[in-house]
Parts: structure tokens; C-alpha cells; sequence
């Protein structure tokens, strides 16, 4: 746990802080409004970029999950809150191990999304995916998750490649002096959180610290017990009127366990995995303007080793045993600097440029004790007119060059039409990439077997390289409809998807002391392509103290090309979720999600899961004490029939998801 | 001097004589005939500059003679024989208070004369003699636009301060009047405003601003306004600048809106009529931001529309 960065962020910390006061030290609070309140300059907070864009102006379909759909929704992390996003498929590799795809090719690596929290890319540029279990953010410091669906890449870079998760915490200002929250339940669910805020520098300088930390056994049968803890620091500071400053920091770490029960070259272990990152960023407002410049660094390592036993290896009748070591540390250091304009009312531009590097280290999975590097530069502008009162044109492209895919244009054009006041009509055309993977381009892992005859060494992973990004071409049409009581929309879509890198096994032959032997190795090739076509429906009703919200999905996949039925099995052809939500008298809420998956499955995965169906409630009761507050929560999870959640390997130890129940505590001053 | 009446025809010493003894007894006369009024202003603030250039404009309509002093904070000569002092702003008011009388005030927030008033009155001060023209607008004419923005909401959250809490009965009062379940919460000194409105925006629909330092202040409005806007509940402001700071709509009145109404309560001075009681401004503006009003999911109509409509209400007898 050697934190130079952490350090670094630390002592920033403390001079962001120390000139805070000091600048304060001028600006003295009156005791009686004057006219200097009245007439005085304040700074532009709800600027262009921190407004979310009306739903009707979007030129994208966009799902917002509020504080109070993410409370209503009984969700105890983040990644299950996908679940209500139409299209989205939650995929479990174990207990611990989670992820998330919209339109079929489902995979454990939510491989094909973009995912910021805050503006801060934690996308893993190693094996690909989000760590979603170590993500370290309480869902209580969330502000709100918007889920773009649809490739974004000119506006969010490559990866953007299906869509864009981007997770927005709360200001540090807004957050409660003091909160403790727990959680406790079944699978052995022991979570806690202490949240400390507060302010200096006569308030402008606020601050909020999070410690959290959280534990369950998993899936029963599976050794997926987690452990983890985390730290997360939120600086806020208004230096001045036009200038502010955000700092972020934190570190997730422990345990998740992983592998599989009477498997033994698959072994149950400790994985020990250690997260951290510091993010600053500088933005000057003005009326027109909006300039910002930020750095993020992050670290991600993973230690894994372990003792793999083969009765039988690659078919020579010897039994082996390997060490294997499946460690790694990746890092992001990233750089970006933007300038959004409104020179006039229905006018806006946006341009800006980032660098990044991306690095990884692996002897497992690289089979080299050194750091691997990629770069990537990207150029980007927008642009939105109000061409008409009643239409507006958007139009975006990206040009980004990285070391593994060379130089892509990642162009987008839409139009909003508004039909009606309420209504409005859109029109989405783009283009996006995803650029390989660092494992894709050049993973290659070796096993090495003791046997009584001698050792005998075989790749298990061995990427041939020379891969080009996976591109998507998306056209949409969408219609949005944003009533008092009933908000909506409905996309329609077809998406060709070209040169989908996918893994196959391709026989490798190895010397042993019996003489040559075929084994199988891992291996990407550029290959299907595939249509998805389909349509996905959100609407949501809410009036006095009722809120009903549905999310429903059709999708179709047309596979071409090599392994073109595996792509088609990729993902459902329904799914769709129904949410309830009641507040009663006296501070009872109860609320309820009926979740129903199709029959599907996920790439890598070596069994079709049939049609999921479960129920979950979830009843509330707000309470008050004094100058505290607080709310005790029941949660069940699935009371229906025991579903088996999507698993690699059949018969080694099922995900069975039975019902869970846990309570919820809160109280906060 | 130069409108000073001119006499000057040589007809002899008599004419002469006649002329300088007229000359020293209507000099007198002639000064006590040109009333000045005094303003009282600091220079360095530029609504007192846009004030005091409408103010000129407007005293020379109501009162042809009279005579302007203008006099910047800081300046310690004594003033001369006046019919009215107008104090521009807070620290002018107080100044004014502790000299001569009457007083007119002159962009001071209503809580904040009171305050002042209350103050120079333990010392000296005649009641009566102390009148003005409110810097903030009536809440009933505040609640009106909230009302008018926002047709069907019921609950209205309000973040009183220590000074701005003597307003709460007024607010409650308008409230009621425009159909509102009123909602406060009181921001204590070493209590952060923001984390108070967090819980306040809970059972609200929209929130308004009622100034006071210790609630609202630039330190204080990106989170207030942050933690609004992400309840989706709309921000009612007290100024232009709240509003394109990210408050949905205000109603305010500029510096040059309040000089005719100063100008007529100073010309009323002049002529020795009893002076009423401060009042709230006459003239005011609307200000909505587009931005946060699609934002929002809001369909605000224009704003000539409302100020329309909010001055047809006005006229309507209560």
C-alpha cells in the first residue's frame, strides 16, 4: 500500500484547504441582508454542463436513476440498479463479481460501456470492464446515475461503445454532518458506513468523508465471500466567483473470494484487491463559458495465487500441479481540458482534448514482468442549434488515436423535433469504437505443470495481436414525452456491429516428456459482425404519493460470420421491469420491482440461463429525533421461486439466488 | 448661481439701493425657497451610481427647485440645512440615522431598515420621521410569481435566517393568501444552509429565497442551489444574478426602478407633509432562466406575460 498518489492528493488536500482560508480570511459574512446581496455577483452554478439536459433536448435516449428510484429500487450496490435501465442485463460470475450489457453481447466484462463517476473514466484498460464491487461509493452519496443508451463516443470516447453510465456524486455542501448507516441480512450481509461533512474557509471550502465497509458470503455453495473497505474524500471549493475546484480521493481494498468448489484446478482462494485514485478538477464559469481542466490518476491491483491440481492434463493421463498467479496492477493517468460556449440563446459549443495512458502489469496474464503502455489522444467538439424554436440539430465527432487501433473518427448527428410542447421526435445517427483490449492485443499467459515426468509448460492465453477496434454504425429514432404526471420515451434502433473481437480457443501444441500435444489456448480474432434491432420503452407515471415506472426491451440479434449463433444467444429478446413505489401516512414508504429476463447467454458462458422472474419489496419508514433523521428499511430480494443467475461452467457450483432478506438503518444530522 | 434672478438695469442710486436691499432680503428667502435634499451614497458601488443618475432625473420632476448634495460616505462635514437625507444602501442608512432628519432610505432591504431604525431609535430619532423604499419585494408579490410559475404546487419551503425570520408571519400570510402550505426552516449561526435545505427540499416543490447573509451568500448558493436543483425543485430567487446563477425565476427591482418612488417621498418631505411609512417598490422586473425551466420539465410563460399578470394582480383590491 506504498501511496506516493495518495500522499500527493493528501497534501493538496491540506494547501487547497489552507488557501481557502486564507482567502477567507477577507470576506466577512454581514449580519443583515444590504443591497450587496441583492446586487452582488454570484457565481454560475447551474451552468450548461452541470444542467441536465431536459430529456426532450437530449440527443440521445437517456435514463436518469434518481436518489429516489435508486432508494425506492431496494438496491443495495450500485451495479444492480442497472437491472431498471431498458436493455440492460445484469450478469453474475459470482457473489463478488458482476456485470452489465445492453443489447445482447454479454459478457463478465462490461466490456463495450463507458463508466464515469464524476468525469473520471473507470473503465479498466487491462482486462476491460468495471470492478463493480469495489466501485467504494455509497449509494447514499449518489446523486444521480445517467445511463446513455446508444453508442456516445463523440462525446465520450471510445468505449462509448453501446452506452455510457455516468455516476454523479453529491457535493460535498449537500451532505449531512454526521450519517451512520448499516445494513444486516442473510448471505451474511454486514455492511456499515460512516459519512463525516463539513466546511471552512467562512463556506467556502466543503468537505465530505465516507469510510464504508462491506461483507457478505455470496452465493451459497460459492466461494464468493467479499470483504471490502473503502475511503472516499470530496473536496468542494469556490475559490471565487467564476473559479472553483473539486478534488476527489479514495481507496477501496480487501478481499473477494473466487473459484469454484470441487474444482481443482479451479480452486477456492483470496483474491486481494487494492483500488485507489485522486481526481482534480478546476472549472472557471461565467455566463457564456465554462472552462475546466482536470487529472485523474488511478490504480487498481489484484493479487491472486494459488495452486491449480490437473488429474488428467490436456489428455496425457498425468496429474499436474501449476502455481498459478493471476495478479495485476493497472493504472490510468488521464488529462483533460474542455471549453463549452452559449455565445447566444440556442447556440452552444463544446471543444476539448485529452491524453491518457493506460498501463498494466501481469506476468499471468502477460507473461512479461514489465509495464505495458498504450496511449491514447482524442480531439472532440460539439455543436447544438436551435435551428427553429421547434428543431434542433446536434452534431459531435471525436478523432482519437491509441496505440493499439491507430487513428478513428467517432462522428454523431441528431435532430430534435418537438411535436407538441410535450412531445418531442428524435433522429440519431453514429458511429463508435471500442478500442482492444490490452489482454486482447497481447495477452499471454503461461502454465506452468509439475508432472512426475517433468515440468511442462503450455499458454492457456495467447492473443495473435493485430487486432482493429470493434466498430458500431447506430441509427435511432425516439420519442419523448414529458408530461406532469406521465414522462416517457420509446427508441427504436438498428445497430450493425463490425469486427466484434471475440475469444476462442485455438489448439497450441506443446512439447511434454510423452511427446507433442495439443492444447487450447485463448485466443482474439476481429470476427462476426451482427444487426441488433429492437426497441426499448421507459415510461413512468408518478402522482401524489404514487410512482409506477416501467422499462421494457425487445431486441433482436442477427449474427454473420464465424460463432454467428453464439452472438445471437448473446442477450434476451424480452426483459423488462415494472417499479412501484407508495408513500403512506406517518413515513412509510413501500415499493416494489417485478424483474422479468428472457432466456439468454452470455458470451463465454457455456449454458443458456432460461427466463428469470423475481419480485422485490422493500418497506420504509422515515424517521425523526430532534435535529436527526433517519429511515429503517426491510429489503427482500426475490421472493419468488430460486433462479439460477447466469454462471460460467454448469454443474460447478450453481449462482442460485434464493431469497434475501435484509434490514437497513440510516439516521444522519 | 446661474439661475439666480437677474436684476440690473442702471436707474440710479434709488434702484440701486432698492435692488440691494431686495438683494439681502430675498437672498434669504431664495435659499430657504431652493430645498436640498442630500445623498447620502458610496461611490464605489455602482447600483448607488445608477441610482442616484435615475434619482436626479426623477427629484427634477417632482420638485423643479430643488437642490441635489451629494455626499459619499467617509465625508465628515456637517450637512447643511436640508429638507430630506436620502442614505443609499445599508451603511449609508446607519450613518444617516445618527444625523439630520428626515431620513429617506434608499436600497435597503426591509429587515435591515427595521434594523437599523430600531438601532438609532434607542438614541434618538422622532418616530415618523424615517420612511424609504424596501430593496426586496413583497412576499406577497414573490409568492404571486411562484404561483404563477407554478400553478399546482402546494408546498413551498422557505430557509429563514436570524434576521429574515421576522419576516416569517408576512410570508405565512401571503402564503396562505396564494394557496401555499408554507414550509421553514430556520439556519442558525455555525449551521450550514445548504445541509439545512437538504432536508427541507425533502417536502417541498419549490423553494424561495428570502435574502439573508447568513442563509444565502456566494459561499452558501452553489449548494443550496445544487441540492434544489437535484431534488427538482425549483428555486425562486430575489435578483437577476440568482437567476442566471441557476434560480428558475425572480421578481427584483433595479437601483433606477426605486429613484421615482425616493423622489416622490423626498418632494413630500419638501413640502413638510407627514412622511408615511416605508414602502415596498412600485416598479419591478421578472427574470426567468430558460436553461433550468426545460431543465426542469417547467413551462414558464414569458416574462412580459408574467410581470403582466403580476401587476394585474396588484391592481385587483385585496
Amino acid at each position: 500500500m506504498g501511496s506516493k498518489g495518495l500522499r500527493a492528493a493528501l497534501a493538496g488536500a491540506v494547501l487547497l484547504v489552507a488557501t481557502a482560508s486564507a482567502q477567507a480570511q477577507g470576506s466577512v459574512i454581514a449580519a443583515v441582508p444590504t443591497e450587496r446581496d441583492i446586487y452582488g455577483e454570484v457565481p454560475v452554478v447551474l451552468t450548461a454542463s452541470r444542467l441536465r439536459q431536459a430529456l426532450p433536448d437530449a440527443p440521445a435516449a437517456v435514463t436518469v436513476l434518481d436518489r429516489e428510484l435508486i432508494r425506492l429500487s431496494g438496491a443495495r450496490e450500485v451495479v444492480e440498479l442497472f437491472r431498471l435501465v431498458p436493455g440492460f442485463v445484469l450478469i453474475t460470475d459470482n457473489g463478488n463479481t458482476q456485470a452489465v450489457t445492453l443489447h445482447g453481447l454479454a459478457d463478465i466484462y462490461s466490456r463495450r460501456f463507458q463508466v464515469l463517476v464524476d468525469g473520471r473514466s473507470i473503465y479498466l484498460p487491462s482486462v476491460g470492464g468495471v470492478a463493480w464491487s469495489e466501485l467504494g461509493i455509497t449509494l447514499d452519496d449518489i446523486e444521480r446515475i445517467e445511463v446513455i443508451r446508444g453508442p456516445n463516443s463523440a462525446t465520450y470516447g471510445s468505449n462509448a461503445f453501446l452506452g455510457v453510465i455516468n455516476i454523479i456524486t453529491r457535493h460535498a455542501s449537500t451532505a449531512p454532518r454526521l450519517r451512520l448507516a448499516g445494513r444486516g441480512g442473510m448471505d451474511h450481509i454486514r455492511d456499515a458506513y460512516l459519512t463525516a461533512a463539513g466546511s471552512a474557509a467562512g463556506g467556502a471550502l466543503d468537505w465530505r468523508l465516507t469510510l464504508g465497509r462491506e461483507s457478505d458470503t455470496g452465493f451459497e455453495q460459492r466461494p464468493d465471500r467479499r470483504d471490502l473497505r473503502s475511503l472516499n474524500l470530496r473536496l468542494d471549493w469556490q475559490q471565487s466567483l467564476t473559479d472553483s475546484w473539486f478534488l476527489g480521493t479514495g481507496i477501496t481494498g480487501g478481499l473477494r473470494e473466487n473459484g469454484r468448489v470441487g474444482d481443482p484446478d479451479d480452486p477456492p482462494r483470496d483474491r486481494d484487491v487494492l483500488a485507489r485514485w485522486h481526481h482534480l478538477r478546476w472549472s472557471r464559469t461565467d455566463m457564456e463559458n465554462e472552462l475546466t481542466a482536470q487529472i485523474f490518476y488511478q490504480r487498481r491491483e489484484n493479487r491472486e495465487r494459488y495452486t491449480a491440481r490437473y488429474p488428467n492434463l490436456a489428455g496425457t493421463g498425468l496429474a499436474a500441479v501449476a502455481s498459478m498467479d493471476e495478479s495485476y496492477a493497472s493504472e490510468r493517468t488521464d488529462a483533460e481540458v474542455q471549453w463549452i460556449r452559449e455565445p447566444r440563446a440556442g447556440l452552444r459549443w463544446a471543444v476539448g482534448a485529452s491524453v491518457r495512458l493506460d498501463r498494466v502489469r501481469s506476468q499471468g496474464y502477460f507473461g512479461r514482468a514489465d509495464w505495458l503502455e498504450n496511449q491514447v489522444q482524442r480531439l472532440f467538439g460539439t455543436l447544438e442549434l436551435a435551428a427553429t424554436p421547434r428543431l434542433t440539430v446536434h452534431g459531435g465527432a471525436m478523432l482519437e488515436r491509441d496505440g493499439i487501433s491507430g487513428w478513428k473518427l467517432a462522428p454523431r448527428l441528431a435532430a430534435n423535433l418537438r411535436l407538441a410542447p410535450r412531445v418531442t421526435l428524435r433522429f440519431a445517427a453514429s458511429r463508435a469504437h471500442r478500442t482492444p483490449l490490452l489482454i486482447e492485443e497481447r495477452g499471454y499467459a503461461v502454465l506452468t505443470a509439475t508432472t512426475a515426468l517433468g515440468d511442462i509448460t503450455a499458454p492457456y492465453v495467447a492473443a495473435s495481436g493485430g487486432l482493429t477496434a470493434e466498430r458500431i454504425l447506430s441509427r435511432e429514432a425516439g420519442l419523448v414525452v414529458h408530461g406532469r404526471h406521465l414522462t416517457g420515451n420509446l427508441r427504436v434502433f438498428r445497430e450493425d456491429l463490425s469486427d466484434v473481437i471475440y475469444s476462442f480457443k485455438r489448439p497450441v501444441t506443446v512439447g511434454t516428456p510423452l511427446g507433442p500435444v495439443s492444447v487450447k489456448a485463448y485466443d482474439f480474432v476481429n470476427g462476426p459482425s451482427a444487426v441488433v434491432q429492437g426497441a426499448e420503452l421507459e415510461a413512468a407515471w408518478r402522482r401524489g404519493p404514487l410512482l409506477a415506472r416501467l422499462a421494457y426491451a425487445y431486441t433482436v440479434i442477427d449474427g454473420r460470420g464465424t460463432d454467428a449463433d453464439r452472438l445471437e444467444r448473446s442477450g434476451p429478446r424480452h426483459a423488462w421491469s415494472l417499479l412501484a413505489g407508495w408513500r403512506l401516512p406517518r413515513g412509510w414508504t413501500l415499493s416494489g420491482v417485478y424483474y422479468y429476463v428472457g432466456k439468454f447467454e452470455a458470451l463465454g458462458f457455456a449454458e443458456e440461463i432460461g427466463a428469470v422472474r423475481r419480485l422485490d419489496l422493500r418497506l420504509a419508514r422515515r424517521l425523526r429525533r430532534g435535529g436527526s433523521r433517519g429511515e429503517l428499511a426491510l429489503v427482500a430480494q426475490n421472493l419468488l421461486d430460486t433462479y439460477p443467475e447466469t454462471r460460467r461452467s454448469p454443474g460447478k457450483g450453481p449462482n442460485f439466488f434464493d431469497t434475501r432478506l435484509f434490514l437497513e438503518a440510516r439516521m444522519e444530522r | 448661481m446661474r439661475d439666480r434672478p437677474q436684476r440690473g438695469e442702471k436707474r440710479g442710486l434709488g434702484t440701486a439701493f432698492a435692488a440691494l436691499l431686495g438683494l439681502v432680503t430675498l437672498w434669504p428667502a431664495q435659499l430657504l425657497a431652493r430645498p436640498t435634499v442630500a445623498v447620502l451614497y458610496d461611490p464605489a458601488q455602482v447600483p448607488h451610481v445608477r441610482f442616484i443618475a435615475a434619482f436626479e432625473e426623477a427629484l427634477a420632476r417632482e420638485a423643479r427647485n430643488a437642490r441635489l448634495e451629494l455626499r459619499p460616505l467617509g465625508d465628515s462635514r456637517p450637512l447643511p440645512e436640508v429638507a430630506a437625507v436620502v442614505a443609499v444602501g445599508y451603511e449609508a442608512l446607519s450613518t444617516a440615522l445618527e444625523g439630520r432628519r428626515p431620513v429617506v432610505a434608499a436600497l435597503v432591504p426591509r429587515v435591515s431598515l427595521e434594523t437599523a431604525v430600531a438601532r438609532a431609535a434607542r438614541r434618538l430619532a422622532p418616530e415618523g420621521d424615517v420612511t424609504g423604499v424596501y430593496l426586496d419585494q413583497p412576499p406577497r408579490r414573490t409568492m404571486r410569481l411562484v404561483r404563477l410559475v407554478l400553478p399546482g404546487a402546494r408546498e413551498l419551503g422557505v430557509l429563514l435566517g436570524p434576521t429574515s425570520v421576522r419576516l416569517r408571519r408576512e410570508l405565512e400570510r401571503a402564503a396562505h393568501t396564494q394557496g401555499f402550505r408554507l414550509h421553514t426552516t430556520e439556519v442558525n449561526p455555525g449551521e450550514s444552509a445548504p445541509r439545512a435545505a437538504e432536508t427541507l427540499l425533502d417536502e417541498v416543490e419549490a423553494l424561495l429565497a428570502v435574502p439573508d447573509p447568513l442563509v444565502y451568500n456566494r459561499y452558501t448558493l452553489h449548494g443550496i442551489l445544487l441540492a434544489a436543483y437535484h431534488h427538482h425543485v425549483p428555486m425562486f430567487g430575489f435578483s437577476r444574478a440568482y437567476v442566471q446563477a441557476g434560480a428558475l425565476a425572480a421578481v427584483y427591482s433595479e437601483p433606477q426602478d426605486l429613484a421615482p418612488t425616493v423622489a416622490r417621498l423626498c418632494a413630500r418631505a419638501m413640502r413638510r407633509r407627514p412622511l408615511p411609512a416605508p414602502v415596498y417598490p412600485e416598479i419591478f422586473r421578472v427574470s426567468v432562466n430558460r436553461h433550468v425551466a426545460r431543465s426542469l420539465g417547467a413551462f414558464v410563460p414569458g416574462e412580459p406575460e408574467l410581470l403582466r399578470e403580476l401587476k394585474r394582480s396588484e391592481e385587483e383590491p385585496r
